[in-house]
């Protein structure tokens, strides 16, 4: 016991018990961190989003745009009754994220009949390992992640993001030491000025090797269970479209996504570019409600349009949609 | 590979594990093939360089020795400092000075063809040239014998932790740790943990997050204000130290883990009461290489007053090329050069407060002399980092003209926000006159350290590693 006292003894001075008291100290506190709650982001993707409700009809697949940008429930009244539409869209994710939730719902017998994709397109250009496997996968998948090639320091942060809580909380836990809150936007004239926007906007189209990867195996997967993918993309500002135009991105990505309806099951419901104005943006890229809700009509009536030309499907679009169709 | 990454992480776990299991003669062989290795991952074609160089100076170094008359040994030295500073011109150098020649003759009106090639830096050569050419200069001034093991002596020029950006080991005591058993003993393992995570939080906290104020600044060419200015110099200013401490603390960090023992590079050079004080504090090893190499060989001060002014001069001048092929280095190392003569001139009129006669008193006069020694080095670090004359022009022409924006403020309390904890820790080091103050500390006092160190990395690091700015050196 006298022992024990004399380590935290001030007239200890032994840098080794330091060292080891620090180990300790941090797998404590790790732990202890480990019970809090995580943020809505952990929360959204540790999400079980099988195990809930029956097996949707439509499921909408994509990140942040596409979670605020396509309401779900406003989208089923274009459908026959009984069809639903659940929207799967996770913020902060790629397109490396959907072959992992459509193999999870398959493994659950909740896999869904049809997909609507709507990605960012810039997303296709970065990975994002950390989040993926600090915050998404489990690690049966860690393991598919590591032996798919990918460079294995990535997996390591992965991981350690996994078990610490710090590091997986890292953004946030920097925002609690921000006295000062962001100015409220000035609704001054352009609202979103070219010289403001992020460099990721500012790319030419290129698909990332691992995204690329595991997008393909989502295609893949999704053929071989028939569901079919209905692609969308989602409206842009006019000043993202034009700081893309000296890189051919738009060309770029059409010529992409006409190379996968080639190869697999994926149908063009609104792959153009469509600008909405200024005032429909919260930021540079995501929609606010009421441009989300003019989205929705305007993909819903696409949708009964594409629906009625479809051989595959019969089934007739509910009166509200023809009337607005275009 | 960086220091700080996980890759590096990786590579330094796997050399460490191997090394404890390997006899000393192996731990050797394996030391120079990792430090190959991680040379490698940043350009493997440029190992024939080290190579070369490694090679030439191993010779040499045996041939000096072995020659009886003096005469003849300066010869041979001559020609091995020749192909050495050839080596680093052409890589480093070759360019600017044909630009320089080019745009000096275009000013006469004569416009000559000069052919400029685009030659990639190869990193870390003006480190382990210097490093290299130490061993021969030292066996020509016979304090030291030539090892006759060559894959020993590559070892002292290649060794990983310090190849790349120093510091510039002295041959004798490299070779004398590489020739003898290595122990990893308790003292050695905390004072590497120490190292490495201070030296991190140095790089990821420090460094890494100054860049992001200082960086927009010196984007700009014009319209800068006082403010900015100055904003842009101290937080360089952090930038700089953070970087280049941090990188040593951990090159010293990882080697003391494998049992050898690096020079201090830096010992609190913000604290610096004169410009001779700043650097006997500053890059230690690189500014005791230059005065014992070329400060002492140019006469040094025994040479009447004049002489040693214009030696200062000089040393400091090639001082200030050594950090890159640019005219703000060297107006930077003659600006230093200035600073050097300036305080030799006016030591002998500053007063002499007695600490024991007048204690308030001689503390205000220490302050007073640091706080106006750190305002010369920030202006210093304005013409280092400047990217042209007409930047630095512009810069000091808005730092007169007191205009302070808000904003200035707001960026004042974010450089302290990052900087608090370095400063805090290194006013406890000053204070005590001792750089291992944390380590003898109370247990708990230590161990709070670590964990603020360990926490602030995780949560404040710059996790996108950003290369180590003397890197480019």
């Amino acid at each position: 016991m006298r022992n024990l006292l004399f380590i935290f003894s001030f007239k200890n001075r032994n840098p080794l018990t330091a060292i080891f008291l620090f180990v300790i100290a941090v797998v404590i506190l790790e732990i202890a961190f480990s019970f809090r709650p995580p943020n809505t982001l952990m929360q959204s993707l540790r999400t079980n989003r099988v195990a809930t409700g029956s097996v949707p009809d439509w499921e909408i697949m994509g990140d942040s745009v596409a979670q605020g940008g396509i309401i779900a429930t406003q989208l089923a009244g274009y459908l026959s009754d009984d069809q639903s539409v659940t929207n799967f869209a996770i913020a902060s994710t790629g397109p490396e994220f959907p072959y992992f939730l459509l193999n999870r719902q398959i493994a659950a017998g909740k896999a869904p009949k049809k997909i609507i994709y709507a990605p960012s397109p810039h997303t296709f250009a970065s990975k994002r390992i950390a989040i993926l496997v600090g915050g998404f996968c489990n690690w049966r998948e860690i393991f598919e992640i590591a032996s798919s090639g990918v460079q294995p320091c990535e997996v390591v942060y992965g991981v350690l993001c996994k078990v610490s809580y710090t590091l997986r909380h890292r953004e946030e836990l920097k925002e609690l030491f921000k006295t000062k809150k962001a100015p409220a936007p000035k609704l001054e004239t352009p609202r979103y000025p070219a010289s403001r926007l992020k460099p990721m906007y500012k790319k030419p189209f290129t698909v990332e090797q691992f995204n690329g990867l595991f997008f393909l195996k989502f295609l893949t997967l999704a053929q071989e269970h028939n569901i079919p993918i209905y692609w969308v993309t989602m409206p842009v500002l006019p000043v993202v479209s034009e700081s893309r135009k000296p890189f051919n991105f738009e060309t770029d990505y059409y010529r992409f996504v006409d190379d996968l309806e080639k190869q697999f099951d994926v149908r063009d419901l609104q792959k153009k570019f469509i600008l909405f104005g200024e005032t429909d943006f919260i930021d540079y890229i995501h929609l606010n409600s009421v441009a989300a809700e003019r989205f929705t009509e305007m993909l819903g009536a696409k949708l009964s349009l594409v629906l009625s030309h479809d051989d595959r499907l019969v089934e007739t679009p509910p009166a509200f949609a023809r009337d607005r169709s275009p | 590979m960086l220091f700080n990454t996980i890759q590096f992480g990786v590579f330094f776990l796997t050399v460490f594990f191997l090394y404890l299991v390997l006899p000393h003669k192996w731990q050797n062989r394996m030391l120079l093939v990792a430090s190959y290795f991680f040379y490698a991952c940043w350009d493997y074609r440029f190992l024939t360089l080290i190579f070369i160089s490694t090679t030439v100076d191993f010779f040499v170094g045996k041939w000096i020795y072995e020659t009886p008359d003096r005469r003849r040994k300066k010869h041979i030295l001559f020609w091995s400092i020749l192909f050495n500073l050839g080596f680093l011109g052409f890589f480093k150098y070759y360019g600017f000075f044909a630009e320089s020649l080019r745009g000096l003759l275009g000013a006469f009106g004569l416009h000559v063809g000069i052919t400029t090639l685009h030659i990639v830096l190869p990193v870390g050569i003006s480190f382990y040239t210097f490093q290299s050419m130490s061993y021969t200069f030292d066996i020509y001034r016979d304090e030291l014998k030539p090892t006759n093991n060559y894959f020993d002596f590559a070892l002292c020029v290649a060794f990983f932790p310090h190849m790349v950006a120093g510091p510039i080991q002295r041959a004798q005591s490299l070779i004398d740790q590489v020739t003898t058993p290595r122990t990893i003993s308790k003292d050695n393992f905390t004072e590497g943990f120490y190292l490495i995570i201070w030296g991190l939080f140095k790089k990821m906290v420090v460094a890494d997050n100054m860049s992001l104020i200082v960086e927009p600044i010196f984007a700009q060419s014009s319209g800068f204000t006082t403010g900015q200015v100055f904003i842009g110099a101290l937080g360089f200013a952090f930038q700089i130290y953070g970087d280049f401490s941090g990188y040593s603390d951990i090159a010293r960090g990882t080697a003391r883990l494998l049992g050898f023992n690096l020079m201090v590079n830096f010992n609190l050079p913000y604290f610096a009461t004169s410009p001779q004080d700043f650097w006997r504090r500053w890059h230690i090893s690189l500014s005791t290489w230059l005065r014992d190499y070329l400060y002492v060989s140019l006469g040094g001060n025994r040479k009447g007053e004049a002489r040693t002014y214009f030696n200062l001069m000089i040393t400091m001048v090639l001082g200030g090329l050594w950090h890159g092929a640019s005219w703000t280095f060297v107006i930077w190392g003659a600006y230093h050069g200035a600073l050097l003569c300036a305080h030799r001139a006016l030591q002998r009129f500053l007063p002499k407060i007695s600490e024991s006669e007048y204690p308030v008193g001689a503390i205000i006069w220490k302050w007073a002399r640091i706080t106006f020694m750190f305002g010369l080095t920030l202006y210093g670090w304005l013409i280092f980092r400047a990217t042209s004359f007409a930047q630095l022009a512009e810069m000091t022409r808005a730092l007169f003209a007191f205009h302070i924006e808000r904003s200035t403020v707001s960026l004042c309390a974010k450089i302290l926000f990052y900087c608090s904890a370095l400063l805090l820790v290194q006013f406890w080091q000053f204070r005590r006159n001792n750089l291992n103050t944390v380590r003898e500390s109370p247990v708990l006092i230590q161990t709070a350290f670590y964990l603020a160190c360990f926490y602030l990395v995780l949560i404040f690091g710059v996790f996108d590693a950003q290369s180590f700015i003397y890197f480019q050196f």
